[in-house]
């Protein structure tokens, strides 16, 4: 046996290499078929875009988007600058492209995994709303906020057949309508306008997350915290229990005894009032300051202070919303709208006229009765619209029990979910790329939703669903609504008042169009189109721009209050209060089974795929838990036991829990992850019939189950390194313009001081850019941590989801990670966000340990990565300072039908290949392409927003563009006083630069510049204190 | 077993030999002389397509045909088998008899990415007024087109570069480079055939040393080495 194993395959390669050369059919290549069209499309050409302008369906906001569909399937969607937020897009609006390719979608109707005929699945639908309606039984409708077309149909229906309409969400805005109500008389919400507000104090409104308005606060939040738009930045004061997505822009974190947020509301109003001279000040004269400071914790002087800033600067009081839900929630609301009319704000940062409707709003009291009415057997139908009582419903209510007793239950949904019985019949919406429909929220404000793409699986429209009801069930037209004329007396012979109808405009629509579309087109035409010119052409201009954006003007009401509410009393107790705040993705549960949502961290914990409770490090302490350990919760309505994570940003005396997991039936990515947090939760209201989830205390006690938790990112703090840098406030105002580096040091530093004295700074020869060197600036200060741009880059790029047990061995394939740092604690506890994605540095150090140069610099000052060139040595990854760097450990697979949302411009990596982010090279060179066409350079407006996440950004704070054009829009941002390159003291010479956060009252230590690691030794740093999973 | 390592060379050579022996050649006919494509008038290598023997390699073959002196092959090569389609469409009934334009049926070519394959309703703009009795052929176009509710024909795909390159006919129509250079003269073949190896050398032969067309003027330096860069092509 003299023939080794390495003569073998020298032999045998030999072999093969003459066979191939002689005739080469590469036996990897498989016979691939080119199936052309056999009538084409308007307009399409195989490999370009079609982008329709069109309404996001992921809630009731619908904010514009637009759709980019290739070859018939929409692989994108991103905000519409026609919109009148412009662009942008929140987190979970991107979650609509994965919603359509859910692969767990039912096929037509469907009952039990039996499928129907549409036809007969419509027959028995009327069959039964005729036998409950003979039998004295309700018809009835649980459902999301659902507004324009929609509403206005469901109306008419509701008419005519005694459809009792509940819509009622659990992030819902019944407690702030109300508030409106009692203190304006109206039944809509004010409008936010946030821009120009030196100082906002919010009581827990989550307007840079979840809450409903969000995008347009986002927008105007961005301008406020910039320097340059007023030379101010915005002082944030967040009075509310827990440090969440917003809360952690605060520059000042209050948060009062638990349940006592009324308190601090009621003083702050009171010494505002007496500060300006407010005319109703009787109003406030029963509210004891003393008493006030006393039972919040708040000290007077603070309160003070906050009463100074709101009267001194032009302001905006901000309602509680979801993340302070107690008894007093009404309340609450109704002093922050008598704050803001002690602080002149009515009409001009709380605007009405430009204002916000979701429809019919019913409150957590009014579903309540409606399932109590179900399980006493009086609900003959219940049609579910994009509800889920099952899971959103206090445990103790036993919603599936009630669900049970409704002699005919009918859902709208794609996917059964945890309120899907075994007697349902689903009745699959489609998603809201496929289908007609519109949103009116914003006064003057309508998008309009159209097809991007061919429904997947077969699915109707709600909306052509109640169409072919009202049809079946032959239901009359309804009839003409009139008004009362008047008529002075004398002036006519036979009556003194005349029956007139109304104009078309406010005429019912009936049931006679054919499809929902041509319903939403007479709608519009009727109350959106302003009758000047040829209707069709207008309607064709909409159909381009996605909707009609004429937002009214801004105006004032009076306030009209006659009393103020009474001081509250905390929540008594002396475990810890509990409360339970939404996760920034999967909202209140409706995205769980939506793999992007789960796989995003949250950007406070950066845990993913599960629930979590959030405790005060110091109570972590005190309970004696490990970083493995379990806790479980306890309160009167029931127990869970889940992970937890040592937030600083938690009272000592709370306990924080995630709502959005914890389901048992909600498809493949949904199920059985973590814990519902609303076995917790009692079914205590607050005055508007609101579900009141800050009201109980809860025990917390060590568990030896094993804990699921565990933060992607695992450091706290930045160990005294300047990498998320913050500067004064004042400083930056001082500052609003001016040179690179006036406030933080920005320049690379020489690593080696000996070639310094040499006059050379560099190892490396500088590389050339002579056309392009694509750049970006990432103002951190604007950044909010929201996850859209990961959202967006994951959509994008074709990046993996990989689930629970890779994430937690670090295997998150996300191009962008969010980097969050938590230090501090109290009232000034510091929490920075930052993208960190690849910095497409100059002197790369990735590049020159590549064995087989697939990674290098181009010309356009790209850091390429060359994936089939790449064998998988992960040197680049370890080389990284940045840890940008990704390895596919995996070739990962995604469900069958969600291939089709691949985005077919870029590659789909498999395993043993390095990736990163390109800049999104397809993009960049698709851009360059259009623009050689007519011989010209691209020019800064087409670059700015360019890439996903610079599109997706919802405050705009990531920016992009060509370094070599001076009087670009990155070249100025890179010229800010803020600016600077991360780690720039490895002179790797970033294609990024970010802007330092300004916040008020920084800490003099985390003011300085990147400098040289400033002089201490890390010996003298504090060790972490960090508790994770 | 010390003779093993020359058993299975010869065993290699003769496998080799007998795979060049079964290979069928890409034979290409000599053009036409005159110039059929308006937009394809400047041939890169008209003066250098030879007859071909029928015992030519394809990798002769592809070096005697499309490569003027100084350009080199890379290694591999054209398909030693000869594709058939759902319909033996015959490009230079087309294309030469008649006198179209590729881009009358390929009209992404000058417009976007890919330039196509025409949707079955392109085809029957003409094939409506054309007797299809007794052609078998045109017969089966009908039964796909079926009043325009048929399926779509499965063409096999000829020119099937690999899912991470991208490539964008538009540049390159754009940039004054013939169908002909990637393509072949295909107005001379039946069906078509792929003559082009269509591997990255063979790209890049063309990137480094074709000619650029006049706009780039005192960029062309700067042009050429875009060209070379690995991200203007991979994606």
């Amino acid at each position: 046996m003299d023939l080794n194993r390495r003569d073998f395959l020298k032999t045998a390669s030999i072999a093969s290499a003459a066979t191939a050369a002689a005739c080469s059919i590469d036996p990897r290549t498989p016979v691939e078929h080119y199936l052309p069209y056999v009538q084409v499309p308007e307009d399409e050409l195989p490999g370009t875009a079609t982008y329709f302008s069109t309404a996001c369906g992921e809630c009731a906001s619908g904010c514009g988007i637009v759709a980019r569909a290739k070859e018939g399937r929409v692989v994108m969607v991103e905000g519409n600058p026609d919109w009148t937020e412009g662009r942008g897009l929140c987190t979970r609006g991107h979650f609509a492209v994965s919603s359509a390719y859910g692969p767990e979608r039912v096929n037509g109707p469907t009952r039990g995994g039996a499928t129907l005929e549409w036809d007969a699945a419509t027959q028995e639908v009327v069959a039964a709303i005729k036998a409950a309606q003979s039998a004295g039984k309700q018809v009835a409708w649980l459902g999301q906020y659902r507004t324009g077309s929609l509403d206005s149909i469901l109306s008419d229906f509701a008419a005519a057949t005694g459809l009792r309409r509940v819509h009622w969400e659990a992030l819902g805005v019944e407690s702030l309508l109300a508030a409106t109500r009692q203190a304006f008389g109206v039944s809509t919400l004010p409008t936010y306008e946030l821009a120009g507000a030196q100082v906002i104090l919010s009581f827990g409104l989550d307007f840079l997350g979840t809450a409903y308005g969000s995008m347009g606060m986002m927008k105007g939040w961005s301008a406020a915290k910039n320097p340059n738009s007023g030379g101010f930045v915005t002082r944030l004061v967040c009075v509310e229990p827990r440090v969440g997505i917003t809360s952690a822009q605060a520059d000042h974190f209050l948060p009062p005894n638990p349940g006592t947020e009324l308190a601090v509301a009621l003083a702050v109003a009171r010494i505002a009032a007496d500060k300006v001279g407010y005319a109703n000040a009787g109003l406030l004269a029963g509210v004891d300051v003393a008493a006030a400071s006393q039972l919040s914790g708040i000290t007077q002087e603070k309160l003070s202070e906050i009463a100074g800033w709101i009267t001194e600067h032009p302001s905006v009081v901000l309602p509680g919303g979801a993340a302070n839900a107690g008894t007093l929630a009404t309340d609450l609301a109704v002093v922050t709208y008598l704050l803001n009319d002690i602080c002149g704000n009515i009409g001009r940062s709380v605007v009405f006229g430009k204002e916000q409707s979701y429809g019919p709003v019913s409150s957590y009291a009014d579903a309540r009765a409606l399932l109590e009415d179900a399980r006493a057997g009086k609900i003959g139908v219940l049609f579910i619209d994009g509800a889920n009582p099952v899971y959103n419903f206090p445990t103790s209510d036993n919603a599936a029990q009630a669900l049970d007793a409704v002699d005919f239950l009918v859902q709208f949904a794609n996917e059964s979910d945890d309120s899907t019985r075994a007697k349902s019949l689903l009745l699959p919406p489609g998603s809201s790329l496929e289908h007609w429909g519109d949103a009116s929220v914003t006064t003057g404000v309508n998008t309009l939703q159209q097809p991007a793409m061919t429904p997947l699986k077969s699915s109707r429209s709600v909306g052509d669903t109640l169409l072919a009801l009202a049809k079946a069930m032959a239901l009359p037209e309804p009839v003409a609504r009139q008004q009362l004329l008047l008529i002075p007396l004398g002036n006519s012979p036979t009556a003194d008042s005349a029956l007139t109808d109304l104009p078309p405009s406010a005429q019912p629509m009936g049931f006679a169009h054919d499809s929902f579309r041509l319903y939403v087109q007479e709608r519009w035409k009727r109350r959106v189109y302003d009758g000047n010119g040829d209707f069709d052409a207008w309607w064709t201009g909409v159909r381009q721009s996605g909707g009609s954006f004429k937002p009214a003007a801004g105006g004032a009401l009076p306030l009209a209050l006659a009393t103020t509410p009474a001081m509250p009393t905390a929540i008594a107790g002396s475990d810890l209060a509990l409360v339970i705040f939404p996760s920034p993705t999967l909202g209140d549960g409706r995205h769980a089974n939506r793999p992007w949502a789960q796989e995003l961290a949250d950007p406070i914990s950066t845990t993913n795929w599960t629930s979590w409770a959030e405790l005060n490090p110091k109570t972590v302490e005190r309970l004696g838990l490990g970083v493995t350990d379990s806790v479980t919760v306890k309160t009167t309505s029931g127990e869970i036991t889940l992970g937890f994570f040592g937030s600083p940003g938690v009272r000592e005396d709370t306990v924080a829990v995630v709502l959005g997991n914890g389901h048992e039936n909600m498809g493949r990515f949904g199920t059985g992850r973590g814990v519902s947090p609303m076995k917790l939760v009692s079914t205590a209201t607050d005055s508007a019939g609101a579900l009141a989830t800050y009201t109980a205390r809860a025990s917390v006690s060590r568990s030896d189950a094993t804990s699921d938790f565990f933060a992607l990112i695992g450091n706290l703090t930045m160990d005294g390194r300047p990498i998320a840098m913050a500067v004064s406030a004042e400083e930056a105002a001082a500052h609003p313009t001016g040179k690179a580096g006036e406030i933080v040091e920005i320049e690379e530093v020489p690593w080696d001081r000996r070639l310094e004295e040499q006059g050379i700074h560099d190892f490396f020869p500088e590389p050339q850019h002579p056309t392009y060197r694509f750049a970006m600036a990432i103002d951190l200060n604007s950044c909010t941590g929201c996850m859209a741009c990961v959202a967006a880059c994951g959509m994008e790029n074709n990046t993996p989801f990989v689930g629970p047990d890779q994430s937690r061995r670090g295997r998150v394939m996300s191009w962008i990670r969010m980097d969050r740092f938590m230090e501090g604690e109290g009232e000034y506890v510091d929490v920075r966000h930052m993208p960190s994605l690849c910095q497409q540095c100059s002197h790369a150090p990735c590049e020159g340990v590549c064995p087989v140069l697939a990674t290098y610099h181009n010309l356009d000052g790209l850091n390429a990565m060359i994936y089939n060139r790449c064998v998988g040595t992960r040197y680049c990854a370890n080389n990284c300072p940045y840890t940008a760097r990704r390895f596919n450990y995996h070739t990962w697979t995604w469900p069958e039908s969600m291939y089709l949302m691949l985005n077919p411009d870029v590659s789909v990596r498999e395993m043993g290949v390095m990736e990163k982010c390109t800049f999104c090279i397809q993009r960049t060179r698709a851009v360059k392409d259009s623009w050689r066409d007519v011989h010209e350079t691209v020019p800064d407006a087409a670059l700015v927003s360019l890439t996903a996440c610079a599109s997706a950004c919802p405050t705009q704070s990531i920016t992009f563009g060509n370094a070599k054009d001076a009087s670009g829009t990155v070249s100025k941002q890179f010229q800010s006083p803020r600016a600077y390159t991360l780690l720039g003291e490895l002179n790797t010479k970033p294609g990024i630069r970010y802007l330092a956060k300004a916040r008020h009252h920084v800490p003099a230590e985390k003011a300085e510049g990147p400098g040289h690691g400033g002089g201490e030794t890390p010996a003298e740093a504090e060790p972490a204190e960090h508790k994770e999973g | 077993m010390r003779s093993l390592p020359g058993v299975a060379l010869v065993f290699a050579l003769v496998t080799a030999l007998g795979v060049v022996a079964g290979c069928s050649t890409n034979a290409v006919a000599k053009p036409a002389d005159e110039e059929i494509f308006p937009i394809g008038s400047k041939n890169l290598a008209p003066n250098t397509i030879v007859d071909i023997p029928m015992s030519a390699s394809p990798l002769e073959i592809d070096k005697m045909t499309f490569f003027p002196e100084g350009l080199s092959v890379a290694v591999g090569d054209v398909p030693a088998e000869v594709i058939t389609q759902p319909i033996a469409f015959p490009h230079s009934k087309h294309a030469k008899d008649m006198g179209m334009d590729c881009q009358y049926c390929h009209s992404g070519a000058r417009k976007g990415q890919h330039a196509g394959v025409p949707p079955t309703q392109v085809c029957m703009g003409c094939h409506n007024v054309v007797a299809s009795d007794g052609r078998p052929e045109l017969e089966k176009l009908k039964a796909f087109w079926a009043d325009g509710k048929g399926d779509p024909i499965p063409w096999v795909k000829v020119h099937d570069l690999p899912d991470f390159v991208y490539f964008n006919h538009k540049r390159h129509v754009l940039g004054g480079v013939q169908c002909q250079e990637c393509h072949g003269q295909v107005q001379e073949m039946g069906v078509d055939q792929r003559v082009a190896s269509l591997k990255m050398g063979w790209c890049l032969d063309c990137h480094a040393q074709h000619a650029l067309d006049d706009s780039y003027g005192t960029q062309q330096e700067l042009r050429r080495s875009e060209l070379k860069d690995c991200w203007t092509c991979h994606k």
